[in-house]
């Protein structure tokens, strides 16, 4: 799916030049693990996520001019990385239109919440529900309830909640009002959260009132 | 103009409870829901609850870069 790409060098001095790809190789290096996380978590497989460093690497380094603060390198590489993953996926979605690339508000505009929904006065729990609920999670739970997010949602969550990125950060990242950024993280937990009540409830870990199944 | 927060009632707080946990509210709107959590448990207990998922979602932060794409990282900067 992606295609690494080596962009010509521009005329630098030697010198500055090897001064900078010292450095450049250090954040590299520092950011690594980093990028392979995020990588991971847009693409949902190793390979993509493998190729996905890689091709953001190679355009790091051909667009070093666009590094406005070297004290937040790791958000710019983060960045470059969204941008490209973003540009790929929308050339991939055009050669496959069933694939949505989809921004419209929810069906009924509703949010949900687990919460909510473990203190319904129906269910009976001893001790702490949401305690017991979150012991019960794996880490393989929240990745597959990551993963079934539509791709719009998923890199929101991604940049919100594994890069730490501010609102107005992940707004210029995907060049979208910080509104946007907003609307569409609150969508974005209520449907990976919608998703975890259902495994939960598929694995029998809660179970659904009466009045509530469907 | 007082310097008492504004009183939320639950809705309220809720509605603006995710970007309480992220740290994204004005101020004024930050210590609102700070007042309102600090007097209601339902509340407080539901901002725990989003909170820890949210960092379930960040992961245990253990996904090193495979050694092969470290190979593959190097052979890239060499080409600089």
């Amino acid at each position: 799916m992606i295609t690494q790409t080596i962009h010509k060098e521009t005329a630098r001095p030697v010198a500055s030049q090897l001064c900078q790809r010292e450095q450049f190789a250090q954040q590299v290096e520092a950011h690594l693990d980093r990028l392979y996380r995020t990588a991971l978590r847009l693409t949902r497989n190793v390979h993509d996520a493998e190729d996905l460093v890689a091709e953001t690497v190679a355009r790091a380094w051909s667009s070093l001019d666009s590094l406005q603060d070297p004290g937040r390198v790791g958000a710019w590489f983060v960045r470059i990385m969204t941008n490209y993953f973003i540009s790929e996926r929308r050339r991939a979605v055009h050669r496959t239109p069933h694939e949505e690339y989809i921004e419209e508000p929810g069906a009924d505009g509703s949010s949900f919440s687990i919460f909510e929904r473990l203190h319904q006065p129906i269910l009976l729990w001893w001790g702490n529900p949401e305690q017991q609920f979150l012991d019960q999670l794996v880490q393989e739970d929240i990745t597959a309830a990551l993963d079934a997010l539509p791709e719009a949602f998923r890199i929101v969550i991604v940049l919100a909640d594994v890069e730490g990125m501010k609102y107005q950060e992940i707004a210029e990242t995907l060049n979208v009002p910080v509104g946007t950024v907003r609307s569409r993280l609150a969508r974005a937990r209520s449907m990976m959260q919608k998703c975890l009540w259902q495994h939960a409830l598929d694995q029998g870990l809660v179970a659904e009132p009466p009045n509530e199944a469907q | 103009m007082s310097n008492h927060p504004r009183k939320l009632n639950c809705d309220e707080a809720i509605s603006l409870l995710f970007e309480y946990i992220d740290n994204e509210l004005e101020q004024h709107d930050h210590d609102a829901v700070e007042a309102h959590l600090e007097e209601c448990r339902a509340c407080f207990s539901r901002m725990e609850f989003d909170k820890r998922l949210q960092g379930l979602v960040k992961g245990p932060g253990t996904s090193a870069a495979p050694d092969e794409l470290r190979k593959r990282v190097k052979s890239i900067l060499d080409l600089f």
